[in-house]
């Protein structure tokens, strides 16, 4: 417990820490812009990168405070069902590493986007149409990144709320500034930099889960809270042919086409160094999930530990019950949220769920879960500010700022790289010269950002964070991965087939999104797959290509 | 095996394989720096033009 009763253990020292970590990080970053003459320096590091820094700059991309939130939400809320993902990912992402599946001949290609490919291939209106869709559905990705952070850190550091927006601007600017000005370079030194913070801060993390909660807490709560979930992944998640056919349908596509981790591909030394770098990232993104949800358990336990047992009121009946509840939820949740006494919330939550259960009521049951998801959104801030001791708090904020401002950093590279070469340029209808290029790249950052600030606050998650982020990011990666890999790897794949994939995969994705439509997210990510698929090929086979494909591109 | 043991193997194995790829990545990494700091660096001298000196 910190000092006068607060849950906060953040000292002057820690923000020390923390301001030097960032004050380092800004100022290596910066020394990187005399190197950046040519667009390719800028996008690609003039494709100078060895194993190990392509590995660190990929995984402190990939890890943002927001991957390590929305990973502790579904272990806070499936138990340990939840590291069946991290299995996923690291069968696909070793699988992709050692066999080169469509990284290796984009590397060959010399393409500095994703979408450069699909204009060699098919057509330019094709590179286009996924320029947009990747540029529209990265940034609404992007775009609630600084919300959800933005709780951490305020639980964390103990920011009042009503400065959090302006801390969250002061990172986005940081990221803008070394972006913009080094480009990759800059990115890669940095991520150096940011990585061996981020991994201390995890390990942490980690260590004083273990020290302070240990694992026998954590199975302990799991067995005697979740009533008989937590465990069995086929049981709690509807684990079958159809999921893990998604979730490795996803990873493949994420390792491959999204635009972030493919620009370390594009960035290595060769093909071979590009294969390299994804077989060891799959290590550690198999920590960068299980770690993650394993503290979300931890949460679960600490909070639970803290319960005290409530007396039932005599007579009352179930409904009555519920109705009461309700009616305590509805008055105190968010302000017990807002002081991190969830151990006061979590047996009203749990009574509510198992009544809700008993007498087959959908709304109490939806109420209930509603309200555990937003719990679990904050359970793990709150027990990391409340367990990290003074100066290690310090030293696992600048591992979390670290990972936050590198991602902001690598997806503004990304996406503005996508928006200002496959879109904005071959719309000019012009050849841009090498300091046109810069600019129109550096003026994309800058909007990005500019659009990732006013959507963060304006916009609010439809269930689950996990799910929001890979919804979004199937508007274009299904279709992505299938005209890619149907570009290289199957001589009738043509134009039309690729159109019809981007629309059809496209529209499933965003019905979700659409309040009211009822879609789950399983449903709506196999749709994507499944349409974008039947799109591909009905399309290639009805409209063949023109002209027989040219050597190397397919 | 039960499903208790299946995760903890996971969970620890996660822990020690993160900790020991990172150990190598900070090593490597700070070489891999240093000379992609020098290739720019010689690039950079190679475009300036001569001294007139």
């Amino acid at each position: 417990m910190g000092v006068g009763g607060s849950l906060v253990n953040f000292s002057a020292v820690d923000w020390a820490i923390t301001i030097a970590s960032l004050v380092a990080t800004v100022w290596v970053g910066l020394r990187t812009r005399r190197y950046v003459g040519r667009i390719e320096d800028y996008l690609v590091a003039n494709r100078g990168m060895g194993v190990w820094v392509g590995t660190a700059s990929l995984v402190s991309t990939e890890i943002g405070i927001i991957t390590y939130m929305y990973q502790a939400q579904f272990g806070f809320l499936a138990g340990f069902s939840a590291f069946v993902v991290g299995l996923i990912t690291i069968a696909v992402c070793f699988a992709v590493g050692r066999t080169g599946f469509v990284i290796s001949r984009l590397r060959e290609l010399e393409v500095m986007t994703v979408p450069e490919y699909l204009e060699r291939r098919y057509s330019r209106h094709v590179r286009v149409l996924a320029g947009v869709m990747m540029a529209v559905g990265g940034s609404l990705n992007l775009g609630i990144f600084p919300i959800i952070e933005a709780r951490y850190l305020s639980i964390t550091a103990g920011i009042p709320p009503r400065y959090v927006a302006w801390v969250m601007a002061a990172l986005l600017l940081i990221a803008l500034a070394y972006t913009a000005l080094g480009g990759m370079l800059s990115l890669m030194v940095t991520n150096y930099l940011q990585y061996v913070l981020l991994a201390a801060g995890t390990l942490v993390i980690t260590f004083v889960c273990l020290w302070r909660i240990g694992w026998s807490g954590m199975t302990g709560t799991v067995v005697e809270h979740m009533h008989g979930r937590g465990l069995n992944p086929f049981a709690d998640l509807g684990v079958g042919p159809a999921f893990i056919l998604w979730q490795v349908l996803l990873w493949v596509a994420f390792m491959t086409v999204w635009q972030s981790a493919a620009m370390r591909g594009f960035s290595a030394r060769d093909a071979a160094t590009g294969r390299k770098v994804f077989t060891l990232t799959s290590v550690l993104f198999l920590g960068r999930a299980v770690i993650p949800m394993a503290w979300g358990i931890a949460a679960l336990a600490f909070f639970a530990g803290r319960m005290t047992p409530r007396a039932p009121v005599p007579d009352e009946t179930p409904a009555a019950e519920m109705a009461r509840l309700e009616g305590e939820l509805t008055a105190g949740f968010h302000p017990l949220l807002d002081q991190g006494r969830l151990e006061e919330l979590l047996p009203r939550v749990d009574r509510l769920e198992t009544l809700a259960r008993a007498e087959r009521s959908e709304p109490h049951a939806q109420n209930a879960r509603a309200l555990r998801e937003e719990m679990g959104m904050v359970a793990m801030p709150w027990m990391v500010a409340s367990l990290i001791p003074v100066g290690w708090a310090g030293l696992v904020m600048a591992g979390m700022l670290a990972a936050s401002v590198s991602t902001y950093a690598g997806y503004f590279l990304g996406w503005s790289a996508v928006i200002s070469q496959d879109v904005v340029s071959p719309l000019l209808g012009r050849q841009l010269s090498e300091a046109g290029k810069l600019r129109l790249t550096r003026a994309t950052i800058v909007a990005l950002v500019a659009f990732i600030m006013v959507w963060s606050l304006v916009y609010r998650v439809p269930g689950p964070a996990y799910f929001y982020l890979q919804v979004t990011a199937n508007l274009f990666m299904a279709p992505t991965l299938l005209t890619i890999a149907g570009g290289l790897y199957w001589r009738k794949a043509s134009a039309a087939g690729a159109w019809a994939c981007f629309i059809l995969g496209a529209a499933a994705s965003l019905a979700y999104l659409i309040p009211g439509t009822g879609l789950s997210v399983g449903a709506a990510g196999n749709l994507s797959w499944g349409l974008a698929f039947v799109g591909l090929v009905a399309g290639s086979l009805l409209r063949p290509p023109r002209e027989p494909v040219q050597r190397g591109v397919a | 095996m039960s499903w208790l043991g299946l995760w903890a193997v996971v969970f620890y194995v996660s822990v020690a394989s993160f900790a020991l790829v990172s150990a190598l990545v900070a090593i490597g990494g700070y070489r891999e720096v240093r000379e992609l700091f020098q290739a720019f660096a010689d690039a950079e001298r190679g475009r300036k033009p001569p001294d007139p000196r």
